[in-house]
């Protein structure tokens, strides 16, 4: 993950290893303790689980109403995908960082066609309404935008990979207004 | 953007329309649309070279030698009810996109059932920016601007409705009957004749627009060559010219009753009209190409959102949502 200096006064994500969260994350579902919370460097991140066991698809509304209700999520690679989504959803509660989701089941396009550059790479500073990625389902394709400025700290996904509805796809670090 | 078409030129239309049998002199021209005689006499050579079989010169007057196959909104948006699909029209004469135009306006608020027009596009495209053969005044090069009341998990639905939607008038005003290939490309004899774009603005609970571009092939006589094994049009097809006109709005006509059908009882009645009409629904043996790489399977029918059910060569069974659907022969 490219690490960038932070700014005076400005507490840094990025001086979070995602990956040491990760392991915290693993290591609390595994002891089944609900809430955590501790403060380094001037972040404070508190992790709370929720009741149900299954942690990333509880999160998903039962959808809208049965006649629109989303695909089933294709049978082979889904096994991986709980313990995925469980870790994303728990870099959610890192306090400060926003996290862009899917609104859709479909797959996730890092580009706007096969050879072209990545929309976003981690470390790139994005404004509001910028394209992050596209999601295509049944030909539909749906071009994630940022609904917040600041930088890519994380990207959840891969080029080409199935993706679920509501599953995180970035996580992004507000830039902070001057006052 | 570029400007839409001007609004005299489409009264110009109106005008020549309207009086279709008789001939109109220059100067009332003039007059009634509030430009120079000299501006009316350019604008007919331009409509002219559209293909509009204008008679007459300046000083006898002007009449139109058969109605125009130009997709005039003033020819359009009467045919519409306040708020329907294609109550709205903006033509351009030339663009890049009308897809990328229809997100312009819908950023500046343009009303849902809006429909973008274009007699040629520079930039016509398809998924991954793949280029879509715009030639003048030869296809429907349309956008549809919606704003549906749904979730956007809901929303792929719609590009299986465009297609019945296209599907139906085809067939209803040329009597071409197209197969669907999943999800929603226009086929005859394995040839493509309508593809379709479709592009959402949303966010995880929240779906902004809508924009459904629709190309069909018309009354291309001859097609590149390297689109000439992939692709067709209804001319082709048939050995006829068709007007453009009608099947426009016989296509805005079907997609505003599939929409409301869609809205009222869902996506598995627009699923079922799919299955009906094409060939790929069930028992087809295809191949999937995805992200994740290719595999054979047989079609197994749709799900009510609009999934295609596969069973692979392995024995597993699965819903697809994405991927290019080959047929194999």
């Amino acid at each position: 993950m490219a690490q960038k200096t932070p700014r005076a006064g400005e507490a840094s994500a990025a001086a979070w290893d995602l990956r040491e969260i990760r392991k915290l994350i693993d290591l609390l579902v595994e002891r089944e303790i609900g809430e955590f919370e501790m403060e380094k460097d001037g972040l404070r991140i508190r992790i709370k689980r929720g009741e149900a066991p299954s942690l990333g698809v509880s999160t998903a509304p039962a959808a809208s109403s049965p006649v629109f209700a989303p695909p089933a999520p294709p049978a082979g690679p889904a096994a991986a995908a709980p313990s995925r989504a469980g870790a994303s959803e728990g870099a959610e509660a890192v306090e400060g960082l926003h996290i862009v989701k899917s609104p859709i089941v479909g797959t996730f396009y890092a580009s706007a066609a096969p050879n072209a550059p990545p929309f976003v790479k981690l470390g790139d500073v994005v404004q509001v309404g910028q394209v992050l990625c596209i999601i295509e389902a049944m030909k539909l394709m749906n071009e994630i935008e940022s609904d917040v400025a600041g930088e890519v700290v994380r990207i959840y996904v891969e080029n080409g990979q199935p993706v679920e509805y509501g599953q995180s796809l970035f996580a992004i670090k507000p830039s902070h207004k001057k006052p | 953007m570029p400007r839409a078409t001007d609004q005299r030129i489409d009264k110009l239309i109106h005008l020549l329309v309207k009086n279709a049998t008789v001939v109109v002199p220059g100067p009332k021209v003039a007059e009634e649309i509030g430009v120079t005689r000299s501006a009316v006499w350019s604008w007919v050579e331009k409509l002219r070279q559209m293909g509009v079989d204008i008679k007459g010169h300046p000083a006898a007057g002007y009449q139109l030698g058969k109605l125009p196959d130009i997709l005039a909104p003033s020819l359009i948006e009467p045919e519409f009810s306040q708020g329907h699909i294609g109550h709205k029209v903006v033509h351009y004469l030339k663009t890049g996109s009308t897809n990328d135009d229809a997100f312009e306006l819908a950023s500046q608020g343009a009303p849902h059932g809006t429909v973008v027009l274009a007699e040629e596009q520079t930039a016509g495209r398809g998924r991954f920016g793949r280029a879509w053969h715009s030639e003048r005044s030869s296809g429907i090069y349309s956008s549809i601007l919606l704003r549906p009341p749904l979730p956007p998990s809901a929303a792929p639905a719609l590009t299986l409705m465009a297609a019945v939607a296209a599907h139906d008038a085809v067939e209803s005003s040329t009597g071409l009957d197209a197969d669907i290939r999943w999800p929603n490309d226009l086929l005859v004899a394995g040839r493509k004749l309508c593809g379709i774009l479709t592009e959402m603005n949303a966010e995880v609970d929240c779906l902004h627009a809508v924009v459904i571009g629709i190309g069909i092939n018309v009354n291309h006589r001859q097609l590149p060559p390297k689109l000439r094994t992939i692709a067709t049009s209804i001319y082709l097809e048939t050995g006829k010219l068709q007007a453009r006109l009608p099947i426009l709005i016989s296509l805005l006509k079907h997609l505003e009753t599939y929409y409301q059908l869609l809205l009222q009882q869902g996506s598995g009645v627009i699923a079922e009209r799919w299955a009906a009409v094409s060939s790929y629904a069930c028992g087809k043996r295809i191949r999937v190409v995805s992200g994740e790489g290719e595999f054979c399977a047989v079609t197994l029918g749709l799900e009510p959102s609009g999934a295609l059910r596969v069973r692979r060569d392995d024995g597993r069974e699965e819903s697809l949502v994405a991927g290019e659907i080959v047929e194999v022969k």
